[in-house]
């Protein structure tokens, strides 16, 4: 809301004082001949990702709580995110947190456990060591971060897939398109209690939010272009990213304007649920291997 | 006739032609990267004589943070970044629109050394209709007046407190004298998007329209007769 208040009072700046320059076309006082100039065109030029080359990020959600260190809690939401700058497609993995993978150093585990374990670098190395993916840039949020960003940005709009009432994260939605402020957002993106396929429904789940957000910024980048700053201001304040310049964030940003929503594939890990011992995990599927051949080859799940 | 020996040679070292070579070399790379390369360079001395005065008005400057907490003062920071971007943005339209050397000439290559060399620039080129007066506009026009430009800018702010990315949204506007026919208003409305480079503000992208319309033209002989 903030953000647009203070779009609208820039635009309201400007054009108050176009108004006071008499910027209003002028009616012409007779006919206009043949060679009269009149200009209309526009000119643009954003500079997003180009080449053949897919850029992979990997975007954790931490499950720290206010005080702890959200580098070095479990990641509870894993998804790599791969950009094809030339189709100007992209695809979303997700991982379920309970994923049991071999863990670099530590024998096998489960995937949530390697930021607890090693931090960031350790989590980066299981996933590439687990895809053969090299991930160029990694994103890390918090409950608090998406809660923030998400209000900064004036809310998402969500296709909310199936009924969710689940009074454990807070998720209380028909389905259908909904409009979710940052708390919201995050009840969504937490419910797995009543989510078809529970940690592997709330995985895709979390990136239906990541594409929602993408149609968000490109409604708001139609409609204004500056409002990439306020976008990259958000993502800055309540996200960690390590490997990722200004610059590079703002090439990001150009290039996911060009991505349209339905020109990305989300998708979670081929798995299924299963028990180590007493503890409750996912097993991923051999299946996945050819995801991965496919996502490195070019960035997109096939 | 005896044959004298050689005279001894004077002791000037081998090496100091290379060194006076590798000197004179290095001041030209320098004076390239300062006044070809570094963006807006080639305007310190661009801009004509004959060129009207023109300068934006700064409506609003606005500091987006990009940490929650950062050192100074960012609105401070932001204020001093827009007037920064004023000033490149002044000589950038002056030299686009108003410098009567470069529109009569329709030789923008000035221009062009304000966006980021490569892709920017290069595009900027093809843009050039929009971007400046236009390559005819000698042909066209026998002045060009400015009619006020503003300017509102949004300044991206470090946690280390330093301006880092800008958005500046422009509206200019100048009077366009026809050589032979109504004048028009040139009017340039859009938004660019600025990075900081070591030479200064340099525009990385934009999104810029032209909308020029005919201004009411003087007395028709019907309406002069009184």
């Amino acid at each position: 809301m903030r953000r647009r208040i203070a779009l609208a009072l820039a635009g309201l700046c400007l054009w108050v004082a176009g108004a006071a320059l008499g910027s209003a076309p002028a009616p012409r006082a007779q006919a206009a001949p043949l060679m009269a100039l009149v200009a209309a065109h526009k000119s643009q030029y954003f500079p997003g990702l180009s080449g053949k080359k897919p850029v992979f990020l990997l975007v954790l959600g931490s499950d720290a709580r206010p005080g702890q260190n959200i580098l070095r809690e479990r990641s509870d939401s894993i998804h790599i995110l791969g950009v094809n700058p030339k189709k100007h497609a992209a695809s979303i993995l997700g991982f379920p947190r309970d994923s049991l993978v071999p863990i670099p150093g530590h024998g096998t585990a489960k995937i949530n456990s390697a930021m607890s374990a090693g931090g960031p670098p350790l989590t980066v190395k299981t996933i590439e060591s687990l895809t053969g993916i090299h991930i160029n840039y990694l994103l890390i949020t918090s409950f608090r971060g998406i809660t923030n960003m998400v209000n900064t940005i004036g809310g998402v709009t969500v296709d909310v897939p199936y009924p969710m009432h689940d009074s454990f994260s807070g998720a209380n939605f028909n389905p259908g398109r909904t409009h979710m402020n940052g708390s919201q957002a995050l009840a969504f993106a937490r419910d797995r209690h009543d989510v078809p396929g529970g940690d592997l429904g709330r995985s895709a789940d979390q990136g239906r939010l990541l594409l929602s957000a993408l149609g968000e910024f490109r409604r708001d980048f139609g409609k204004n272009p500056g409002v990439v700053l306020q976008w990259m201001g958000a993502g800055l304040r309540n996200v960690q990213t390590t490997g990722l310049s200004i610059q590079d964030l703002l090439t990001l940003a150009f290039t996911a304007r060009q991505v349209s929503p339905g020109k990305v594939k989300n998708a979670v890990v081929p798995s299924h649920v299963g028990t180590s011992g007493t503890a409750s995990v996912v097993f991923i599927d051999p299946s996945a291997k050819s995801i991965y051949a496919n996502m490195r080859k070019d960035g997109l799940i096939n | 006739m005896a044959v004298s020996p050689e005279a001894p040679k004077t002791a000037r070292p081998r090496w100091l032609p290379y060194a006076i070579g590798g000197g004179v070399l290095a001041i030209a790379i320098v004076l390239i990267v300062i006044f070809v390369i570094k963006p807006g360079g080639g305007s310190q001395t661009g801009l004509s004589p004959k060129t009207p005065k023109f300068d934006f008005q700064l409506v609003s400057t606005k500091a987006i943070l990009g940490a929650d907490h950062t050192n100074g003062d960012p609105q401070a920071v932001a204020q001093k970044a827009g007037n920064d971007i004023k000033t490149v943005l002044d000589r950038m339209y002056s030299l686009a629109f108003l410098d009567p050397d470069v529109w009569q000439s329709g030789n923008y290559a000035t221009v062009f050394g304000f966006f980021d060399q490569g892709a920017a620039a290069d595009k900027a080129k093809g843009d050039a209709s929009t971007l400046t007066l236009g390559q005819d506009a000698g042909k066209r026009f026998s002045t060009v007046q400015p009619a006020g430009g503003f300017l509102a800018v949004k300044v991206l702010v470090d946690k280390g407190g330093t301006p880092v990315s800008a958005t500046a949204a422009v509206k200019f506007q100048a009077k366009a004298t026809g050589k032979n026919g109504p004048s028009d208003m040139v009017v340039s409305k859009g938004q660019y998007f600025m990075h900081i480079l070591e030479g200064g503000w340099t525009i990385l992208g934009y999104s810029v329209s032209r909308n020029d319309h005919p201004l009411e033209s003087g007395p028709t002989p019907s309406g002069s007769s009184s």
